[in-house]
């Protein structure tokens, strides 16, 4: 008995190991029914009854595989790992209950379909693998209503999961064959292994290879219609297009970037060449035009000498008939320094005499313009005779200047009046002469600086009233208190004071263009006094 | 061709829990070695039978 219970358990360990063998493949139907032949031969096989448990679970049968490992933990209640397998089904119950759940509609679906009601089967039957999606045989049972229909593409696809599960389903392997028969297709099946190493422990740990090896083992089925085939030809089309831009499409760019390239560097060279022409244009535009500019400025130059002469020969001419008046005006345009040489002995020799002739001419007019109050004849009249002076002589012009200052300053025109002043001051310091135009500058309400003491004073109405003498820098003609006080009454006369001047203001017998000091001035001195610009001064001539 | 009512007969239901416990206590655990024991337990009991008499 020893003997042929030893034979009975070899025989059951190689069966568990085929049986482990096939699951490890997938092939589970074929496992299922190698184990069961190990138990027969050796119901205490603790290892194949696991292992069958396993392989129940992956086939969708909770229960069954739940029924094995209790089994399984009752004849061997230590050291089995049945236990955890029962301990973690129960530890999600529902999980457990969802899957009870599915195996009692399965059973609900079967025995509609053999009651005739395939329809209600196949509805229920979809239901089903979508919430218990490993339960091979309601899939098969959904292929058979399906293929019985002529749906063969449903029901091919339900198969196609059934492989993916069990590869080598016999049920799965006979409905696809029929369904390729009945179709008139081909269903191709793939099975690819990445890992056909194969471990043969015999005992210890062969539920572990079960789990590990089979997400290492995968299988895929393909289909190959005939429209496949066109699809493939243009892909290849495709990719022969893309190869040929890849490997072209350098060689166009680079020979577009050349030709770019030359021609920007064409374009560039003729800009340059351009730039450079317009740079020369521009240059002999400029040089035009300094030339111009010259030409015009040597007409101008030419024109000016040209009237310098005549303008020479036209003095000469009025200065021959004695008009000294019209050659002065005619001799004053001349430009001695555009005459030439022989010219400028002509214009030389007549210059004095007709400088002086003029003068005397425009002296004259001018004095009689002045007492007939024709300001402006008067004021043209002084700056022709003044004009004909230069500056090195204005002390020998004081008399002409003080009346063209005060012609300016009866025209209105108190600015250039104040000039002229001014220029009586700067021409004749520290003199009567320049005190009489500081006081006149007052008057006027103008400002005037003396090159002594670089000083400047300036007028206010109460200088004008003639009662604030005291602060003139004229201080010591301010001892007539007498004269102020005519002023003062004057001041009040305003333009009466004015035509007061017309007496020149003050008495010059010996015509050396300073106020006498004479006793006979003081009738003077009233009417200047009347004046009331003049007060204190006219105060000092008393 | 599928005869699909003979291919039906094939489908057996599966083992729920209600009928699990009733399952476990029915299954027939004999194995080879049980029925060597037998066999043995047969011929001995046939063998004394054979000597008493």
């Amino acid at each position: 008995m020893i003997f042929g219970q030893d034979i009975a358990e070899r025989l059951s360990r190689s069966y568990y190991n085929q049986g482990l063998d096939m699951a490890q493949i997938r092939d589970l139907t074929g496992a299922v029914d190698k184990l069961r032949i190990s138990l027969q031969f050796n119901k205490n096989n603790i290892q194949a009854r696991n292992l069958l448990g396993l392989v129940y679970y992956e086939m969708g049968e909770a229960v069954s595989a739940l029924s094995e490992w209790v089994i399984s933990a009752n004849l061997r209640p230590a050291g089995n790992d049945a236990a955890n397998y029962i301990q973690n089904l129960r530890s999600d119950p529902k999980h457990l209950e969802q899957l009870n759940q599915t195996i009692r509609q399965y059973n609900e679906a079967l025995r509609s379909c053999r009651e005739g009601n395939d329809d209600i089967a196949a509805v229920e039957l979809r239901k089903i693998v979508s919430r218990n999606p490993k339960l091979v045989n309601a899939y098969l049972l959904l292929a058979l209503i399906e293929i019985k229909d002529g749906k063969y593409s449903h029901a091919r696809r339900m198969l196609k999961r059934v492989l993916r599960i069990d590869r080598l389903n016999p049920s799965a392997l006979r409905y696809l064959k029929e369904i390729d028969e009945a179709a008139g297709t081909t269903t191709t099946v793939d099975i690819r292994t990445r890992d056909r190493r194969r471990s043969r422990k015999k005992n210890e740990g062969a539920d572990e290879d079960l789990q590990q090896n089979a997400a290492t083992k995968q299988m895929a089925f393909r289909e190959r219609p005939a429209y496949l085939t066109l699809v493939n030809v243009l892909f290849g089309v495709l990719i022969g297009i893309a190869g040929a831009a890849f490997v072209v499409g350098p060689a166009i760019r680079k020979s577009y970037s050349e030709s770019a390239n030359s021609r920007i560097t064409e374009y560039t060279t003729t800009i340059a060449a351009q730039q450079s022409k317009i740079n020369d244009l521009q240059q002999q535009v400029d040089a035009s035009t300094s030339s111009v500019s010259t030409a015009k400025d040597q007409v101008a130059d030419l024109q000016s000498t040209e009237q310098s002469y005549d303008n020479l020969l036209q003095a000469y001419v009025d200065y021959q008939k004695g008009d000294y008046e019209s050659a002065g005006d005619a001799f004053a345009k001349v430009d001695n320094s555009l005459l030439s040489t022989e010219a400028s002995e002509i214009y030389d020799s007549i210059k004095s005499d007709l400088q002086s002739q003029a003068y005397s001419s425009y002296v004259t007019q001018g004095q009689t313009a002045f007492y007939q109050e024709n300001w402006a004849d008067a004021v043209s009249y002084f700056e022709k005779a003044l004009a004909l002076t230069d500056s090195s002589s204005d002390t020998d012009n004081y008399e002409v200047m003080n009346l063209l200052a005060q012609a300016y300053a009866n025209n209105g025109d108190t600015d250039k009046a104040i000039a002229e002043y001014q220029a009586i001051i700067d021409a004749n310091p520290d003199t009567r002469r320049a005190e009489y135009a500081e006081y006149a500058i007052t008057n006027l309400g103008g400002t005037y600086t003396t090159s002594g003491s670089g000083t400047s004073q300036s007028g206010t109405a109460a200088d004008t009233a003639g009662t604030a003498d005291t602060a003139d820098t004229a201080g010591t003609a301010n001892t007539a208190g007498t004269a102020d006080t005519a002023g003062t009454a004057a001041g009040t006369a305003g333009t009466t004071a004015t035509a007061g001047t017309q007496n020149s203001g003050y008495i010059d017998a010996d015509g050396d263009g300073i106020p006498d000091d004479t006793g006979t001035a003081g009738t003077a001195g009233t009417d200047i006094a009347g004046a009331g610009t003049a007060g204190g001064y006219n105060g000092a001539a008393g | 061709m599928l005869d699909y009512d003979e291919e039906l007969k094939k489908f057996k239901p599966s083992l729920d829990v209600e009928n699990v416990e009733d399952a476990i206590k029915n299954q027939d655990l004999t194995d080879i070695v049980d029925l060597l024991r037998e066999l043995e337990r047969n011929q001995r009991n046939s063998s004394k039978t054979k000597k008493e008499s």
